[in-house]
Parts: structure tokens; sequence; C-alpha cells
């Protein structure tokens, strides 16, 4: 009991020094909504590569990953493909998008859209879309802090409850601080996780097993079903190729097209910066070998754990391992929940305000940033209110969310790429595919082989994208020509005066 | 501004990278996972299932260095000794992966 006692204060502590960080490091940006939302500009390599990671690397990582390992065995060797995959176009766009946004001083994923296909409904739509697709995120991290709170004080704290403290505290920091303060505590946050995962990725199987081989002989003995991909379903059946193929489509597709991550193209130092994060961003990818292993060292030794997302601090827990050490990797895993949370709380209401709401009302400042800081409260609270249902896999939640977001990537592509690319046919694509993607979202079982409902959007989108776009009148030549030379770096027109 | 020399020139790059990534694609979805999907064999103590994709991380890892080096050179900046971190687990090493010999540079300020 002294031992859940230590660790709790651990994580007490943790917790209110990443609010006192957080507080410092917000005084340091500027007062102006670009401030705000885009941090001034001046972000370098190490906190880029630490945000950037930080921001990823999640509850999803931490916790749903090797939920998924011990539950479903190879099903989650997806997520270690889909990583690499869905980062390695970011290095050709990532510096189109960041060309642009210097250009024509873009700071939120829809005004680049915008910028291209001049509407405010494709602006309120992808809000909306973004919005959509933030919630399900921001609930998983929640309930990822809630599970760890939950497993360190024993049940005593249960998940609601932890979720509320942890978040009530991330509310805090993202209110007063903004986006410097996200950097500077993801920088922190980033450097626990990385740092303890390998070594408790190894230190269990060897404890529990006798080491990484022996644990799989042992699991290839008993229960081969988890060791070939596409492994098991979440109730233990086999999981088909379909649904295991279009995980990894829909969410390397998506991957930069989360806006929290597209939106770090604008606040980049220069190109350069961009192409080395994602250069590095594969060294992060291999952080997920650890905490597999740890969750494949659970199946011999943990029996029917209720929600299989409380496998890894059950097993740290449950190990004869230094209290210091158990707790640092418990506010580890905290972190990662709470440094990708403050990013989505902050990007959903930038871009509920940026793209939603100012297109059709000009704010003031002021009123801007007053309203920024309402809807992180109230999306905090919508995602609170999802977390609270039980019996939800963290995975399938972010996998639920990337339907919608792999919708962005059709028109991102065709504003930088394409100058054929119409208004009309961005927003008909765009509608198009998310009513795909809803309608087998909600209708599952109607879905061939499986396949992800938001593969299925992308396969209406794409022709509907093209279609329409060929079929209706071309942009104004100038128009389409300066904004696509200008992603590609190529100085064709001056720039029209704004 | 291309240089003449030794070094794959940079289109070949990109079109190697980008075939590779294709490739990678193939070898993990269905129906060319097939192939990459059963337990064995062991490979450095991990069953093949999943060894094959931690091993094209550090492949997808590599083909990006070489990546960015062959764009580094192209712009005339020498590529210099890693990207100035240490090397993460997969690292695959400091100058001279690449093999080809290099005319010699004047020396960029960074």
């Amino acid at each position: 009991m002294s031992d859940t006692l230590v660790i709790t204060g651990i994580i007490a502590v943790y917790l209110a020094v990443t609010l006192w960080v957080g507080l410092r490091g917000g005084r340091q940006s500027s007062a102006s909504v670009t401030g705000y939302v885009a941090g001034d500009r001046q972000f370098g390599l190490l906190v880029m590569y630490f945000v950037t990671g930080a921001t990823i690397f999640s509850a999803f990582a931490f916790l749903g990953g090797p939920g998924w390992a011990y539950s479903r065995g190879a099903a989650a060797f997806y997520i270690l493909s889909y990583a690499v995959l869905g980062i390695a176009p970011w290095y050709a766009l990532g510096p189109r998008a960041a060309r642009v946004g210097r250009r024509m001083g873009f700071v939120t994923q829809a005004q680049l859209l915008v910028g291209r296909f001049p509407s405010r409904e494709l602006s309120a739509l992808v809000a909306l879309l973004s919005v959509i697709a933030f919630i399900p995120y921001i609930t998983l991290q929640m309930r990822g802090a809630g599970i760890v709170i939950e497993a360190v004080t024993g049940g005593l704290v249960p998940l609601w409850a932890g979720a509320a403290v942890a978040y009530g505290i991330v509310l805090i920091y993202v209110l007063v601080g903004g986006v410097a303060a996200v950097g500077w505590t993801n920088t922190l946050q980033g450097i626990f996780m990385l740092t303890l995962a390998w070594i408790l990725g190894i230190y269990l199987p060897w404890s529990l097993h006798g080491g990484v081989e022996p644990m799989f002989r042992e699991i290839l003995a008993e229960r081969p079903e988890l060791l070939a991909v596409p492994g098991l379903t979440g109730g233990g059946e086999p999981w088909g190729w379909g649904a295991y193929s279009s995980a990894i489509l829909v969410s390397a597709v998506g991957l930069c097209m989360w806006p929290h991550l597209f939106m770090k193209a604008f606040t980049a130092k220069d190109e350069r910066t961009i192409r080395r994060t994602v250069v590095l961003m594969p060294t992060f990818t291999l952080f997920l070998i650890p905490v597999f292993l740890i969750g494949f060292a659970g199946v011999m030794v943990v029996e029917g754990l209720d929600q299989p997302d409380f496998i890894l601090p059950h097993l740290i827990l449950s190990a004869e391992l230094p209290i210091l050490l158990v707790g640092l990797f418990c506010a580890g895993a905290l972190s990662a929940s709470m440094s990708t949370g403050d990013a989505l709380l902050h990007a959903t209401a930038s871009v509920a305000v940026e793209d939603g709401i100012r297109p059709y009302r000009p704010l003031s400042e002021g009123a801007q940033r007053a309203l920024m800081r309402v809807l992180v409260v109230v999306s905090g609270a919508v995602a609170y209110l999802f977390a609270l249902d039980e019996d939800q896999s963290l995975v399938v939640l972010l996998l639920s969310s990337y339907g919608i977001i792999a919708q962005l990537a059709p028109p991102i592509v065709a504003a930088l790429y394409w100058r054929r690319a119409t208004t009309a046919g961005a927003v008909a694509g765009l509608v198009a595919g998310s009513v795909v993607t809803l309608s087998f979202f909600l209708r599952p079982e109607l879905s061939p082989w499986g396949i992800h409902e938001g593969v299925l959007g992308l396969v209406v989108h794409l022709p509907v994208l093209v279609g329409v776009s060929l079929a209706t009148r071309p942009q104004p030549a100038e128009h389409a020509h300066r904004f696509v030379a200008a992603a590609a770096g190529k100085e064709e027109d001056a720039p029209a005066a704004r | 501004m291309k240089r003449p020399g030794g070094r794959p020139p940079l289109r070949a790059v990109r079109v190697g990278v980008t075939l590779f990534f294709v490739l990678y694609l193939l070898t993990v979805v269905w129906p060319g996972g097939i192939l990459f999907a059963g337990p064995e064999p062991f490979i450095l103590g991990l069953p093949f299932s999943f060894f094959w994709p931690t091993f094209l991380v550090v492949l997808g890892f590599g083909a990006l260095v070489l990546l960015y080096w062959a764009e580094e050179a192209d712009r005339g900046h020498p590529p210099s000794g890693g990207t100035g971190t240490s090397s993460g687990p997969g690292g695959s090493g400091g100058p001279g992966v690449s093999g080809s010999p290099r005319p010699v540079q004047e020396p960029r300020g960074e």
C-alpha cells in the first residue's frame, strides 16, 4: 500500500511540475492571435522534434498499442507500418504548405484550402470535419490519463476522476499559455517517455519470461494466432486482411492531414526543419517496439484483463521494480496523453474559431482569443462526456477519427499540385467522401471485406473531386498557377497585394 | 544547379525512394502482406511478423536520410556528420553511407 502512495505522490509531483512549466512557458508568447495560434513562428529543430514526436506519441501508442498487442497480437503491427508510410509524404507536402503559408500568411490548414479554393463553406466544412475527428482523439487521451491514474492508485481514483484531474490541469495551462506552453511541456514530457520506454520494454520480457525470444516462443506454442498478421479482433476472432490493410491505408493517408500536425508547417523556422523532422520521425516509431513487447509480455501472464488498455500500467505496477522508475514511467505514460491532449484541445478551438466562425463574422483579436478559450473548455467537456463510456478501445477510437481526417488529403494535395482542380470539385469531393465515410461508420456490416469506412470514402471522394473539377470551369489561370508555383517554390509571378 | 561527380542525381534518388515506399506498402497490405505474415522464422528474437514491419521502419528511416542528404548535396550543402542530433535507435550511421566519392567542397557555415 505504501508503494501505491509513493507512486501516487510521484504522479502528483509530476502533474504539479507540468502545470508550473506550462504556466511559465506561456508568459513568453505574444498576446496577438498569431502568437497564440502560431507561436510567433520561432520554433527550432529541438523543440519541433519533441513537440512533433510527443504530440504524435500519445495514449494511443503507450496504452492502446500494448493493449492491442496483448489482446489482438499481430493486429497491432499495422501501427508500425502506417506511422512511417504516413509521414513520408510530408517530406514533399510539408515544405509546400510552408511556402504558401509564408507567402500568404496562413496559420491554419483550412486557410490554405480556401486560399486556393475560395469558399466560406469549404472553410466551415473543414472546420466541422476537423472538430468531429478531434473529439474521439481527445477522448482517447482523457481515457488514457484516467487509466494510468486508476491503475496507479489501485482503483482508488477511478478513471473518470483521474481523467478530470489530469485534464483540469491541461485546461488551465492551455487557457493561459497557448502554443508556447505546449512546446515547453512537450519537450519535458517527451524526454521522459523516450528514455523510459526502452528500459522497461526490455526488462519486463526478461523478468517475466527470461527474454524476448523465449517469450515469443511461449506465445507461439500456446497462442500462435496472436503472432500471425493480421491477428485478432477485439472479440478474439481472426481479423481480416481487408480491415488490417485498410487500417494502414486510411491512417497513412490521414496522418499528415491532422490539423495540429499540418499547422506545424506554418510554425517551422524553415523548410529544412520540416524535412529533418520527417527524416527523424521513424526513430519515434521504433519506440513502439518496447511498448509492444510489454503488451506481449502480458499475454501468458495476465488472464482476462477487463480492459486490455490497462495492460501496460498493470504490468509495470505488478513487476518488482524500483518505485521511482515505476512512478516516472507512469508519469511518462500520463504525459503522453496530456501532451497530445493539450495540442488537440488547442487545435480544435483554433480551427473552430479561425476556420468555422471568423469567415462568417469578423471578430476583434480580444474576442477571438476569448472565444478560443471558451471552445477549448467546450470541446474538452464534450470529449470528456464521451470518455465516460466504458469498454472503448483507445486504438479503435483513433481509427474512427482517421476516416474523417483522411478526407482532407485529396483537397490538400489538389490545392498544392493540381492546377485544374476547382472549388466545386474540392467541395463536392469532400462532401461525398465524408458522407460515404459517415454512412459506413454507422453501418460497418455493409462494408465489403471489412474495409475501413475512410478508404471507402476516399474511393468515392477521388473520382468526385476529379470529375467535378473537370466538369466545372477552370479557376482563373493566374490564381491557380500562382498558388501551385508558390507551393513549388518557383517565383513565376509577383504575388498580388493582399 | 547540379554538380558533376560520382553522386547519383537527385531525381534518381527521389524516384528510388518513392519506389521504395510503394514496395513497402505492398509488403504490408493484402495481398503482398501474406508473404510476410507468419511468425517464423524468428529474427533477432522477434517472430518474423513482428520483425518485418520493424525492419521496414529502419529501412524507411534510411531511405529518408538518403533523400535528405541527396537534396542537401544538390543544394550545395555538403552533408555533415548526421543531422546534429545524437543517433537514436535504428540510426543509419554517419557520412559515407552512400559511399560514392565526393569532390572537394568549400566549407559552408551553418
